[in-house]
């Protein structure tokens, strides 16, 4: 006997439909797959025929053939096991097939019948809800991502919850639910979300810019990056609070919108990072790769592509420390994926994009023992050596920057004593202000982002500011390119200003953060 | 900028100084205006990797010699002797450089430029070996021989405990010129070999002008531009003089401005050529 069930399976960051056909023919027991199944879906047949058992069905002593259309589609999880053995319980009769059709499903299925978790749940979620289906049955574990999807679905347990709600329409299944009849039902009430807000969770252990003591410029400097999506690059010696800094960057980046928090949610989902949860915390995510990463590591990879660290930074923060210990062609590796904001990688006629738009910082010590220019530590390295590792700080790494600040160790006497400075609760507040006062001159990017033809428009400079850089330009030798990058800062400061216009003030600030080439 | 002279031991314009010194050379190769040779000269030379007090020292003695007339002889190495001689240029003075090699394998290549800038300022190049000669080991300790016999006297900038400077201020103990060295922090390892030569009977160059008197010459008029700083600026100036290099957290702090106010004032004071950054600190300028 035959039958169809419906699901989805997610491809990059996207869920793809998928149909299982199932049919039970006379033959030699087993199960036959097809549809560009990968070791993984094969294997689901050991797990469905135990499951099956021992749920207490009985199991098809027939030849099992399953077919997983689009067959030109390649399919990699073990989400399918739920749809599959729903399959075979219906063309064994028993399930009506006739409301299969109005139900998606996924779910992994353990020995014992239970329903397990999945990743990239949420894409495959949401992609369902966009389809016909009336109804979806996810994994109880999935539930947070669920209610974040939302639609009429249900998180089950087991194999024969599942059946339960298959051998209902879904609209008497919604009409179960509300009447309290049935409590797999998943509402949005199912999950908080904590968007990051700082001091809104109040967590005591969160990190806040208040306990940064003197170091000011640097914080000046990181809520202008912030506000603008200026790349930032600090240059300090090793444990002058470069890592401090950069990690709570975030924090002072504008709270998330629900576009954001949706995106950033599927990252999560795909990462294999949804958590079950009931609080799902979206902080804007912070990633610090280590410097001996690869380049599949840096920008995703592998046969079935699954994001890198540059999609799990989407809409934080990317920190890469020692910048100039990281190998050339991973950082070249960077420069497309920053400029498109997106990373397409394509492995077997099929195209996998993923999205990596973050706001980078990078560190590096300004010599290769770190302790050059430092005045209680004496610099061991050669003038020669120097040399070399400033070219490295070259190229492309620094055409993706805009601004350069110096960091020195704060003493222990200034530290204590000293009254706490911003915190990042003003800081992210003076970011918001700026960012709104941007829209509100009519520019729809970020500053970092004005494209050259548009910034006569957006940063006409007076007579005055006109001379000022051009005075500049010539003591600091500077060249069109970095020219043009003080400009789109200097914007930045007078947003953050609230000011129309691009004054010297703002201008020599911005010419603080320069970096020589 | 024409061909290269050579200058025999017995030629007359072989200069009369260099040839009283112990070991003189045989020949001379040189490039430019020879000249140079026998005008009074001062070398100014110090080590190659130099601190920011070095490399301003080294800039304010090469300028002042320049504008009082006097040529500058270093040996065109990387730091305190480029300094040098980029300060005697900014003043359009005359220079002579005296190199451990060929003038066609000129080492450390990053200065021919240097070189070739010299010469078009009226300066001089000279070598005791042939112009494809790459040089050895011992060849630029074996010049410094004759940066001070050219010179009628030596300033040590900075060096420290195994500069090649040290071996050019015995040259010139050596040939009778006298030895000046910028005394630095006695626990600046840079500054160890001036403290030394100067406890060893150096004369300590405190006041740039005290070396052009000695030397007969007259110290051209004292720069009297001052720079206009208004009361903000004057505060931040103040706080880098009195810290001798601040960073801009220290100015932050001892003078209670706002960070973006530092920043924006220190680069219009940098635009003024009032001060100036060099590895994350903020310095005096000159």
């Amino acid at each position: 006997m035959y039958s169809r069930t419906r699901t989805a399976v997610c491809a990059g960051m996207e869920g793809k439909d998928v149909v299982v056909e199932t049919d039970i023919s006379r033959g030699l027991p087993g199960i036959g797959m097809s549809g560009l199944a990968s070791t993984m879906v094969m294997e689901s047949r050991e797990r469905i025929k135990s499951a099956i058992m021992n749920s207490g069905y009985e199991f098809p002593k027939g030849r099992i053939t399953v077919n997983l259309t689009p067959a030109s589609l390649r399919k990699n999880s073990s989400c399918l096991d739920l749809p599959i053995a729903a399959g075979i319980l219906a063309s064994e009769g028993y399930i009506r097939t006739r409301m299969l059709d109005k139900w998606g499903m996924i779910g992994e299925l353990a020995l014992d019948g239970r329903v397990l978790g999945v990743e990239a749940a949420l894409p495959m979620m949401l992609h369902m809800a966009d389809k016909d289906l009336e109804g979806i049955i996810v994994p109880e574990a999935n539930r947070a991502e669920a209610a974040l999807a939302g639609g009429n679905i249900y998180a089950v347990a087991s194999l024969r919850e599942c059946a339960m709600l298959l051998s209902m329409d879904p609209s008497e299944a919604a009409a179960k639910a509300a009447a309290g009849e049935i409590v797999s039902k998943v509402s949005a009430g199912d999950v908080t979300i904590l968007t990051g807000s700082h001091g809104a969770s109040g967590d005591a252990d969160e990190k806040d810019f208040a306990d940064i003591a003197g170091q000011e410029n640097a914080k000046r400097a990181v809520m202008v990056a912030a506000a603008g999506r200026h790349g930032l690059l600090m240059i300090g010696s090793p444990g002058c609070g470069k890592t401090m800094i950069a990690g709570r960057m975030a924090g002072v980046m504008p709270v998330m919108n629900d576009r954001e928090l949706l995106e950033t949610a599927i990252v999560r989902s795909v990462a294999g990072r949804g958590e079950d949860s009931i609080r799902l915390r979206y902080e804007r995510p912070f990633r610090a790769p280590h410097h001996t990463i690869g380049r599949a590591g840096l920008i995703g990879g592998g046969s079935y592509p699954v994001p890198g660290e540059i999609t799990l930074a989407h809409n934080g923060v990317l920190f890469l420390d020692e910048i100039c210990e990281f190998s050339k062609e991973v950082i070249e590796s960077l420069r497309i994926p920053i400029e498109e904001k997106q990373i397409t990688h394509f492995r077997k006629g099929e195209a996998y994009t993923f999205p990596c738009n973050f706001q980078v910082v990078m560190a590096a010590n300004p010599c290769p023992c770190g302790f050059f220019g430092d005045p209680d530590r004496e610099c061991i390295c050669s003038q020669a050596e120097i040399e070399r590792y400033k070219k490295k700080l070259s190229g492309p790494i620094i055409d993706r920057i805009d601004m350069k600040i110096n960091m020195e160790k704060v003493k222990y006497d200034e530290l204590t004593g000293s009254e706490r400075g911003l915190t990042t609760a003003e800081m992210r507040q003076a970011v918001e202000s700026a960012l709104r006062f941007a829209e509100a001159r009519g520019q729809n990017c970020f500053n970092s982002e004005i494209p050259d033809h548009e910034l006569e428009r957006f940063c006409r400079l007076g007579n005055e500011e006109t001379k000022f850089m051009s005075r500049a330009y010539d003591s600091f030798s500077m060249s069109p390119r970095s020219y043009n990058r003080t400009l789109k800062v200097a914007r930045t400061i007078a947003d953050i200003d609230e000011s129309r216009e691009i004054s010297i003030a703002h201008l020599a600030e911005a010419l603080s953060y320069r970096i020589e080439e | 900028m024409s061909g290269t002279y050579i200058i025999d031991i017995h030629s007359s314009d072989y200069p009369e100084r260099l040839r009283n010194i112990p070991d003189p050379p045989k020949q001379l190769y040189c490039r430019g205006d020879i000249s140079l040779l026998n005008a009074g000269s001062v070398a100014v030379v110090g080590a190659r990797k130099n601190t920011v007090y070095g490399k301003n020292v080294a800039l304010m003695i090469g300028r002042r010699l320049a504008e009082s007339g006097i040529t500058v002889t270093s040996g065109l190495a990387l730091g305190i002797d480029a300094y040098s001689h980029e300060g005697a240029l900014e003043a359009g003075g005359k220079v002579i450089g005296v190199l451990g090699n060929g003038f066609d394998q000129m080492t450390p290549q990053r200065n021919q430029g240097l070189m070739k800038r010299g010469l078009e300022y009226g300066g001089l190049v000279v070598s005791e070996y042939p112009p494809d000669s790459t040089g050895h080991k011992g060849s630029f300790p074996a010049r410094n021989r004759i940066i001070s016999g050219l010179a009628d006297a030596v300033v040590v900038v900075e060096a420290d405990l195994n500069s090649g400077s040290l071996i050019t201020a015995k040259h010139a103990a050596d040939q009778g010129r006298p030895v000046y060295a910028v005394p630095g922090n006695i626990n600046s390892r840079t500054s160890i070999g001036c403290n030394l030569l100067i406890r060893d009977g150096a004369a300590p160059l405190i006041i740039i002008d005290d070396l052009i008197r000695d030397l007969g010459a007259k110290p051209a008029a004292a720069e009297t531009a001052c720079k206009s700083l208004d009361e903000d600026e004057a505060r931040i100036f103040e706080v880098v003089r009195q810290m001798s290099g601040a960073t801009m957290e220290e100015i932050i702090r001892w003078t209670g401005f706002n960070p973006n106010m530092v920043s924006s004032l220190v680069t219009v004071m940098e635009i003024k050529g009032i001060v100036e950054s060099y590895a994350g600190r903020i310095y005096i300028s000159r």
